[in-house]
């Protein structure tokens, strides 16, 4: 089996992942996968650059969505490729594609409760149930008992907690980059402070039944470029 | 290929029987091995295959070690015997699963109906 040289690691390990993932471990891991299907391709009888071209393309062209939520779990505001260092334009155009993909990261891709629960208002117009007419409903309400964990939907920076009477009661805004937010409402209890780092996963409030409610539940909505967008088409089944 | 969202369902209980049967494995010799197995239709893609990886070490289903290849860093992946007893529990729930849509999506029970 072909086994690429120092160099040749070398120079993958700069094309791809310059200035990109932080986590060693994920980093080599990748690393290793690339390099081995490389290696394939060498056996084939292709040379090195063209190899590398082949595999990184083929990189490009599969699931982008799906690399770039799990490259985003591991790192922040980081591109995967930024400093790409490669003559051939044809690596740089596909490296483009990969790079575009992987700027969007940080999407929420979870369910905000790890618990089962009953879905009793989806995103949309209905009818609203204490006011009793159409109303947009601006995120999904999610039946659980108060103080079922709540847990942030990606990584992100706490933005606001507040309480608020008449509507959402307490809840709170996680930011998770510049395209999505993502808040949770009618809380008992917020266990994060603003300003704080979460992790995706993390719990950072307990379920309750304040504001406008007509029994327990979390209602969560998912924010991208200022609108209020269907929460349960971020629900990854991952 | 089949349907991203079939290969979805299903790359957990791939993955857990897979290193079941064949012991430690790692990324790429996964995907390789499936690919081989299914003779080319079931291709998993980086982008399915570690996000579920590292889904399953968090959850303690599975264990890793990591090995040097020169200067590489190769992560190899160990069901624990608490994926060993998942992977039975969800290869009998999808052999249930297929008989159920053989009969489901039989004609002849359509129309019997």
């Amino acid at each position: 089996m072909t086994q690429l040289t120092d160099n040749q690691l070398e120079l993958v390990e700069k094309t791809i992942l310059e200035n990109g993932v932080k986590g060693d471990l994920l980093k080599a891991e990748l690393l290793d996968h690339i390099c081995c299907a490389i290696e394939v391709e060498l056996e084939d009888g292709k040379d090195f650059y063209k190899s590398l071209e082949s595999v990184l393309k083929g990189f490009g062209d599969r699931e982008l969505c799906q690399m770039e939520d799990f490259i985003g779990k591991y790192k922040r505001k980081k591109s995967i490729l930024r400093k790409l260092r490669l003559s051939t334009t044809s690596i740089a155009a596909c490296l483009m594609l990969l790079v575009l993909g992987v700027d969007a990261q940080e999407r929420p891709q979870i369910k905000p409760l790890e618990t089962s629960y009953r879905l009793s208002s989806p995103f949309g117009t209905r009818m609203h149930p204490i006011l009793k007419e159409e109303k947009f409903h601006s995120g999904v309400d999610m039946v659980v008992p108060i103080g079922t964990p709540v847990q942030s939907t990606a990584d992100g920076i706490v933005v606001e907690i507040e309480v608020n009477d008449k509507g959402h009661g307490l809840y709170i805004i996680v930011k998770h980059d510049n395209n999505f937010e993502t808040m949770y409402a009618n809380l008992k209890e917020a266990k994060v402070k603003v300003g704080q780092d979460v992790e995706e996963g993390q719990l950072i409030a307990l379920s309750g039944n304040s504001g406008k409610s007509t029994g327990p539940h979390l209602h969560y909505e998912v924010i991208k470029n200022g609108e209020r967008v269907n929460p349960e088409e971020y629900f990854s089944e991952y | 290929m089949y349907s991203k969202e079939l290969v979805k369902g299903t790359l957990k209980t791939i993955i857990l029987n897979l290193l079941e049967e064949q012991g430690k494995m790692y990324g790429y010799e996964i995907t390789q091995k499936v690919r081989a197995i299914s003779d080319g239709k079931l291709v998993l893609t980086e982008g399915a295959l570690y996000p579920s990886l590292h889904a399953l070490e968090a959850d303690g289903l599975l264990t890793t070690e990591t090995v040097n290849i020169g200067k590489r860093i190769r992560k190899y992946y160990t069901v624990t015997a608490k994926g060993g007893s998942l992977a039975q529990e969800k290869m009998n729930e999808f052999a249930d699963f297929v008989n159920m849509m053989k009969l489901v999506l039989s004609p002849k029970f359509s129309t019997q109906i």
